[in-house]
């Protein structure tokens, strides 16, 4: 019983996506599948789940052999995948979206509104997200959608789920949920195929690890035997440690140094204004539960939230709009690539140059000379960018726009889905770019992300938002996991004009 | 109460159907006229129009869209003409015109949902193969259809419900209970996005295969009822169409980025449009300026709608005017 897959093997021109890879998994096993960019998971995940077809191999499932021609014909058999890019409908209602794959009907024919409500409200319920009920997807916050999307794979009653970075953006208290979701699969023999980057989830999730390397598999092992550190080098294929350095030490900044001062950042969901003063090398990092307004804090400050105002380096000046907050070197990375990041049908050169060509009006003379600077794996710079795996498309946007030098870069969970030796790749750069005087502001979901990126640089705090207030300031030795988790779950509510005066002086 | 207020607030048809009372109404002050004749003849002679739109706001919702639904008014027209000239009789006529539109929506279904052309080439490709069959058959205005045809039209079934009435209800029913089906969700799905579609288990081929198999069905229709208006065959009848029907469609709130809008919406587009003609004409103005001033309005129409319907734009727009605050500051 369970699934075998042998030698499958998939190439996309020259291409080799997948070559001859390997695994069985039991009934009842949750397996992490564990790679870099470009190793191949997603392309597996989405050959079991019947979206692309394979060149050669098997996969047997409880015995039988295989062969999905489409997802509706893998979902016949309750093989479900899920995934970031490919699942929910924005337009339609969140009961709507979770039931599309088989909507309930009356009398043979007919959509049964009731019949979707409660088959959608059971699923919510579990989850405690029953207040989503009734509201369009494209209504919800990037988290709760995630949530949704697992709500969608569950509904279709899974023998085996693919479930393809689907946590990456989840928040804390959402992966517990998920977590106690797929142990109540797990005991029912459903398999489980886990894709994520996040170490600590993969260590409380899975079961066992199977790593993936060059669109290989390289190894299966139990979970537990293997540490953090062995796992990455399996993965990159040479020995390296994880940089989780706690707290080197750190210069309190002093109101002399004052870079940018923003007096009022709008959070428009909750309403509330909060300041700021960003000094030069300094490396903010924004943390917070799901939806505090981390997100809209940056967005905001690019112009995105309508005009603020604020004082550069003593000057007042007025940002209305992202054009003008690149003319005051501002940048802006996404963590949703596909809306805000790459220019889909463009080639690198394009979207590498794209800011300094198109909005500075500065000639690029060599692209491809920008491009290797960054470490990007890619075949030559007139490829399509979307033909790149998505870490390396997240460092092609991030190179457009730390070519352009700038003074202040504003990241909204930047290393979003992608993978741990691109994320250190990410974070040195952006500690190079603080190290020489420019401010660098970047949220993640992630707190061990935020520890070690302000650990990277001398001049750095981490921000807890709650409710759209900033209720904690975070310094120096301060700036630890169990201090985020604290203070972006306040007990009782904590003293927050006491905390608020703290970032005004 | 204040729910629904929200909800008439949401609805994608309220601009249109504000524009068409609004415009009604400054018609009706131009004129002086409104009496239950004048709605009467209103109806029948825009039934065609409103039947193109319905067609054609179905396959703008799943994604696509179609330009050749003018050229099937035509084709049907002209098979009516041919096949009474002939001595057919006009039921038989009408019934065969009726069954060759649906053929050709049919065809345009075939070439895009399981060939997977791109929709706006080929209806391009099929609207010019569908006029060109019309120009074989007749290749000048004329041909006679017997008056009792137009009599009927104009008569009432069971001397109760306009006859034209009845013929926009037949592709709006179908609609509706499209809608009442879980393909009606699919639909919607399906226009958002294709990929998300497939991933979810939508059987995509056949959904395009039937929307444009019904917008050919809708479009025979118009093809039958603008026949009886003319009770003649005319190788140019539908020319306009096509695009005005788009035009409607989009005035009624159905995106051209798919999977948002409805059918109503496209119903009071259309009936928007038309009376704006009757104003532009009853105005006196010369022919030249009429279809520049109508163009005007039309644009601004759509420019009304689309910042009702679309919150982001009205944001930016808005923002625009901020802007302009913030420099006087």
């Amino acid at each position: 019983m369970g699934i075998i897959i042998s030698d499958i093997s998939k190439r996309y021109g020259a291409v080799v996506a997948i070559s001859r890879a390997s695994m069985s998994v039991e009934k009842g096993e949750i397996r992490a599948i564990l790679g870099g960019n470009g190793s191949g998971k997603s392309t597996l995940a989405k050959i079991i789940g019947g979206i692309i077809s394979k060149d050669s191999g098997k996969i047997a499932f409880n015995d039988r052999e295989i062969n999905f021609t489409s997802p509706k014909n893998a979902k016949k058999n309750r093989v479900i995948i899920t995934s970031q890019e490919l699942s929910l409908f924005t337009n339609l209602t969140v009961e709507e979206n979770i039931c599309i794959c088989d909507i309930p009907v009356k009398t043979g024919t007919f959509i049964n509104k009731n019949g979707i409500s409660e088959k959608a409200g059971k699923v919510l319920e579990i989850m405690n997200l029953t207040d989503l009920l009734g509201k369009k997807v494209s209504e919800l916050h990037p988290n709760q959608q995630y949530m949704v999307e697992l709500a969608k794979a569950i509904v279709q009653n899974p023998k085996l789920l693919i479930i393809d970075e689907i946590t990456s953006a989840l928040y804390r208290q959402d992966v517990e949920i998920v977590d106690k979701i797929l142990k109540n699969l797990k005991s029912q023999g459903c398999i489980i195929l886990f894709i994520s980057h996040r170490m600590e989830e993969l260590y409380n999730i899975c079961d066992s690890v199977t790593i993936m390397r060059n669109g290989e598999t390289i190894g299966t092992y139990p979970m537990q035997e293997k540490s953090e550190d062995e796992l990455l080098s399996l993965m990159v294929g040479t020995s390296m440690v994880s940089y989780h350095g706690e707290g080197k030490s750190h210069i309190k900044p002093t109101t002399k140094d004052i870079f940018i001062h923003v007096p009022k950042i709008p959070i428009q969901s909750y309403h509330t204004t909060e300041s700021l003063n960003i000094c030069k090398g300094e490396i903010i990092g924004v943390a917070g539960l799901q939806g505090h307004g981390q997100s809209e804090l940056v967005k905001a400050l690019y112009g995105l939230s309508g005009i603020i105002y604020m004082e550069i380096e003593g000057k007042k000046c007025a940002i209305s709009n992202p054009r003008s907050a690149v003319k005051h070197r501002f940048a802006f990375i996404s963590g949703d690539r596909e809306r805000d990041g790459v220019f889909n049908e463009r080639d690198l050169k394009d979207n590498v140059v794209s800011v300094l060509e198109l909005v500075r009006k500065q000639k690029v003379s060599s692209p491809k000379e920008l491009l290797d600077s960054y470490n990007i794996r890619y075949d030559n710079t007139r490829q399509i960018i979307t033909e790149l795996s998505g870490g390396n498309q997240q460092k092609v946007v991030v190179g457009r726009w730390l070519s352009t030098d700038p003074k202040l870069l504003l990241a909204d969970d930047p290393t979003k889905g992608i993978d741990i030796k691109a994320r250190t790749d990410l974070h040195q750069e952006f500690a190079k770019l603080a190290e020489q005087g420019s401010a660098v502001i970047i949220v993640s979901s992630d707190d061990d992300e935020l520890v070690s990126i302000t650990s990277m640089v001398e001049r750095s705090r981490v921000i807890v938002m709650y409710e759209g207030h900033i209720s904690k300031i975070l310094e120096g030795d301060d700036i630890t996991r169990a201090n985020i988790l604290a203070a972006s779950m306040p007990v009782a509510k904590p003293n927050k004009i006491k905390e608020r005066d703290k970032v005004h002086a | 109460m204040l729910n629904i207020f929200k909800k008439v607030k949401k609805w994608s048809t309220l601009p249109a159907l504000v524009l068409f009372l609004l415009f009604l109404m400054i018609y009706i002050g131009i004129s002086g006229k409104f009496t239950l004749s004048f709605l009467n003849s209103f109806i029948s002679t825009n039934t065609p129009a409103i039947c193109v739109a319905i067609g054609v706001a179905a396959t703008i919702i799943i994604g696509g869209t179609d330009i050749s639904l003018g050229s099937i008014v035509t084709l049907t027209n002209v098979i009516i003409v041919t096949l009474v000239g002939k001595n057919y009789s006009v039921i038989t006529a009408v019934l065969l015109a009726l069954l060759f539109a649906t053929l050709a929506g049919l065809f345009n279904g075939l070439l895009i949902g399981v060939m997977r052309i791109n929709p706006l080439l080929t209806t391009f490709a099929t609207s010019t193969v569908f006029s060109g069959i019309a120009l074989w058959l007749l290749p000048y205005p004329g041909g006679m259809i017997p008056y009792f045809y137009s009599d009927w039209y104009n008569s009432k079934f069971l001397n109760l419900i306009p006859i034209p009435v009845i013929m926009i209800a037949l592709p709006l029913v179908i609609w509706l209970i499209f809608m009442k089906l879980p393909f009606g969700i699919k639909a919607y799905a399906l226009g958002r996005d294709v990929k998300k579609a497939y991933a979810s288990g939508i059987n995509v081929t056949a959904i395009r295969l039937l929307i444009h198999t019904f917008a050919g069905f809708a479009s025979g229709i118009a093809g039958i009822c603008i026949s009886a208006s003319m009770c003649a065959g005319n190788p140019k009848v539908g020319d306009t169409m096509s695009m005005n029907s788009i035009a409607a469609a989009v005035i009624g709130g159905v995106s051209l980025s798919g999977g948002v809008g409805g059918v109503w919406g496209a119903i009071f587009g259309s009936l928007f449009l038309s009376i704006l003609i009757s104003i532009v004409v009853s105005a006196n103005m010369s022919s030249y300026v009429q279809s520049f001033v109508q163009a005007i309005i039309l644009l601004l129409g759509v420019i009304c709608t689309v910042m009702a319907s679309d919150k982001e734009i009205k944001n930016k727009i808005t923002r625009l005017w901020k802007k302009e605050d913030g420099q006087n500051e």
